[in-house]
């Protein structure tokens, strides 16, 4: 009962007196936001300037598209379903060449320079990422994916079996951490009681089922988590390419 | 940053707190008949947490919604076990490091907690 009493207390504490204080939470999150508006306020000022350089590229490409007649030659020769198959790496890539692509075609022809660079990289299967290196946010959020993207749920999964290994294995260290802390503070507890009290009592059932709870919870939440974050990551990077269609061209890609 | 700036931003943490606190009615009238009882026991559980403690202890969660709020709603939707289990899980994650780990574009900015939705689990 002493042991149980002590963790629970250790785990009260450790919940609810390591944040910090509400002074201290108010003020961090008031430079947070001011960090926030800030940022957002550079991102509006820089897609107003890029929507604007857009429009500016659609009015002048409106007029040469007369001359050209339909966008649907070229579009037919990237295929979509391709692009599906290989991963969604590639379908972002597919919107990178659908757009330079669909522009050089509006601004000159099929013998543009821009356009046979995107078919060509296109049917080489090469990524043009760091073409795109202007556009930082999208280079942030597909590095943010990146890192996630390749992680496998099943190797995190079992990866957790060791506390905390999981969290390292999708690369989240500070939760790592924190899960080798909790669960091995919790291990502690349990091998004191079965020291000192045996296996066949309450207290050694109680601790037991705390602790498993949290070990298992580890192992399921980790993949779960994994999971959630890659698509999360996949939708914000998807959300940020279809608006950056939306800004271009005025409708939706497909 | 002007001290109205500061006023607004202090009045829409207090609105999203109070609507945090409006959407923690965690047991409805049905759920005696409809629920099985474990399920209605850690839903009770949280309930009596969310009505007799959690007010005392201020709104630490690092995560929205909060802790309580999103063990009642995943014990919901994925069934007993698994919403201990994610619950457990979620109880380590929600320290003061918690941001670190996590893609900033979940980050809120008006609240300044992490987004993390039942339904995307």
């Amino acid at each position: 009962m002493k042991w149980l009493i002590i963790s629970l207390c250790l785990w009260s504490t450790f919940l609810h007196a390591c944040p910090d204080s509400s002074e201290v939470r108010l003020l961090k999150h008031l430079a947070q936001e001011q960090l926030w508006i800030e940022r957002i306020e550079l991102i509006d000022q820089h897609r107003a300037d890029t929507c604007e350089r857009w429009q500016l590229e659609r009015a002048w490409t409106e007029n040469q598209r007369k001359h050209l007649g339909s966008c649907d030659s070229i579009l037919k020769r990237i295929s979509f379903p391709t692009a599906v198959q290989n991963g969604f790496g590639n379908f972002y890539r597919l919107h990178l060449f659908r757009t330079r692509a669909l522009t050089a075609l509006q601004a000159d022809s099929l013998l543009d320079e821009d356009a046979r660079y995107c078919l060509n990289m296109l049917q080489e299967q090469k990524p043009i990422l760091n073409e795109a290196a202007r556009f930082d946010r999208l280079n942030g959020l597909y590095a943010e994916y990146s890192k996630v993207k390749s992680k496998s749920v099943f190797l995190a999964g079992l990866f957790s079996i060791i506390p905390g290994g999981g969290k390292l294995y999708c690369g989240y260290r500070k939760q790592a951490v924190m899960n080798w802390i909790v669960q091995g503070g919790l291990g502690i507890i349990l091998t004191e009681i079965i020291i000192e009290k045996g296996t066949d009592n309450g207290f050694f059932y109680s601790a037991a089922a705390l602790a498993g709870t949290f070990w298992l919870g580890s192992i399921y939440g980790t993949m779960r988590s994994l999971k959630k974050e890659k698509k999360d990551r996949l939708d914000a990077l998807y959300l940020e390419i279809t608006d950056r269609f939306l800004a271009a061209y005025g409708h939706y890609p497909f | 940053m002007a001290q109205a700036d500061v006023d607004a931003l202090i009045l829409a943490k207090e609105k999203a707190h109070l609507q945090d606190e409006k959407a923690t009615v965690f047991l409805q009238k049905d759920d005696w008949k409809s629920l099985d009882p474990l399920m209605l026991s850690a839903l009770l559980m949280l309930q009596g947490y969310k009505s007799f403690v959690s007010g005392d202890l201020g709104s630490n969660c690092r995560f929205s919604p909060s802790c309580s709020a999103f063990s009642a709603a995943i014990i919901r939707q994925k069934g007993f076990i698994p919403g201990i289990l994610l619950t457990a899980d979620r109880l380590i994650r929600c320290n003061p490091e918690a941001d670190y780990d996590h893609s900033k574009h979940l980050i809120n900015p008006q609240t300044g907690k992490i987004e993390d939705e039942v339904a995307d689990y």
